[in-house]
């Protein structure tokens, strides 16, 4: 307080500060600083836990349900999509399954077509084959026939240059003992 | 010619006590008692006007996405409203209003009072007094309303036996009683010898100005900015200081043994 009262006398220019008291100790205005004190600050008071601080308790309060809804709903999409993906898989594998039944029983039909065909054909040209086999076994009797007679006459030709004479049926015994020894 | 100012704008008062004398504006007696409507009630309603314009603006948007006056608007509320809930518990924020009020109406007071020409009604014994004693009214009041006679265990801790008591039990009590003196005290001493001290320096620039040592004159002039920014500081910690330890009180009259 003396530095204050010191402060005030030194640098007071009129006689006035040094009479009066300090202004902060001043009684002369309790009154009506008490009184407009409460007036302010009761209607500071008023208005704010009136109106403004609900406002802004409900604001905040609004905001938090807001954040907390949409994490729910983020949340229940989010399960959503999950399930739609387990489906999704479901979904594939069943149609994976599905593709290969599809596929093997094409094979399984094809291959069966397959074999009978292949037997047919089989049968077929076994059955043509003996035919033919047939045909060049009576052929070469024929041509062997033929070359008996070639030979035979052959003979006759070369053993009447020599002069000799010689019988049908010797010639042919002849014959047929030197193609018996060839064979 | 009285402005609500102190003395008339382009005269700067030399005497750093000036700035803290009340005149009145509207001279008004009621019931014999003084209730002119001064330089000093006008200055409260600046600040509390400020406040409440800011606050109001701030609330009435209700924007789901604040904009910056909002967000300003919703972090005071979380700030005052998580002070209360750390130190007086969930059964304080039935003070929550009276709390937040205190301090934007201390801290709307303290602030306006930095700017020149201004009047800084809390640097008046008288209004810092009046809401200390408004405070600890309120923390009696409730303390007893709430635990009857239990109220007065706050003198008496728990588990101290008994020879100790006889000396505890009174300071105890005189440290209660000190509570809104120390309160009012504070926030009013440091309004008070802050705004002497920014004066005092200004003065200094200007006199060793016209001492012709205008050189000299940069000193208190350089730091008279950064007092002045701490005077800003000071300004928003007194505030919040008178609030917390009302908070602090609050939670001896909610749960009087500790």
């Amino acid at each position: 307080m003396s530095l204050l009262a010191f402060l005030a006398e030194t640098a007071a220019h009129g006689g006035e500060a040094v009479k009066a008291p300090f202004p902060a100790f001043d009684p002369t205005w309790y009154a009506s600083q008490l009184f407009w004190l409460a007036i302010f600050f009761l209607g500071l008071y008023f208005a704010l836990s009136r109106f403004i601080l609900p406002k802004l308790s409900d604001t905040l309060e609004k905001r938090s349900n807001r954040i907390a809804s949409d994490l729910d709903e983020a949340a229940r999409l989010n399960n959503q999509s999950v399930e739609a993906q387990k489906a999704l898989e479901l979904r594939l594998a069943q149609a994976r399954s599905k593709a290969r039944d599809t596929a093997d029983k094409a094979r399984e039909k094809t291959e069966a077509e397959l074999a009978t065909e292949t037997a047919r054909v089989d049968a077929d040209l076994a059955r043509k084959l003996e035919t033919a086999e047939g045909r060049i076994a009576k052929l070469r009797a024929d041509a062997m026939q033929n070359v008996e007679q070639i030979a035979i006459d052959t003979a006759d030709a070369m053993i009447s240059r020599f002069g000799v004479k010689a019988s049908k049926a010797d010639l042919k015994k002849a014959v047929t003992t030197a193609l018996e020894k060839r064979a | 010619m009285n402005l609500p100012i102190h003395g008339f704008l382009p005269t700067i008062a030399t005497d750093p006590i000036h700035q803290f004398k009340i005149f009145p504006l509207l001279e008004w007696t009621a019931g014999g008692y003084n209730l002119s409507f001064t330089n000093s009630s006008f200055w409260m309603l600046v600040s509390t006007g400020l406040v409440l314009a800011f606050l109001g603006v701030a609330a009435s948007r209700g924007g789901l996405i604040p904009n910056r006056i909002q967000s300003l608007g919703e972090l005071s509320y979380g700030f005052i409203a998580d002070m209360v809930r750390s130190t007086a518990g969930e059964e304080g924020l039935k003070f929550f209003p009276f709390v937040f009020t205190l301090f934007f109406f201390i801290l709307g007071a303290n602030m306006v009072g930095m700017f020149p020409y201004a009047f800084t009604t809390t640097s008046h014994i008288a209004v810092t007094g009046a809401l200390a004693v408004v405070v600890i009214l309120i923390v009696v009041g409730y303390g007893i309303y709430k635990n009857g006679l239990g109220f007065f265990g706050l003198f008496a801790p728990h588990g101290v036996p008994l020879p100790v008591m006889f000396f505890l039990v009174p300071i105890e009590i005189i440290s209660f009683l000190a509570r809104p003196i120390t309160l009012g005290m504070r926030l009013f001493a440091n309004m008070l010898a802050g705004h002497i001290m920014l004066k005092l320096l200004a003065i200094f620039v200007v006199m060793l100005a016209g001492a012709g040592l205008a050189w000299a004159s940069w000193v208190p002039y350089l730091l008279l900015i950064p007092i002045t920014a701490l005077e800003f500081l000071v300004a928003f910690l007194q505030a919040y200081v008178f609030a917390l330890l009302t908070c602090v009180y609050l939670k001896d009259a909610i749960h009087p043994h500790h």
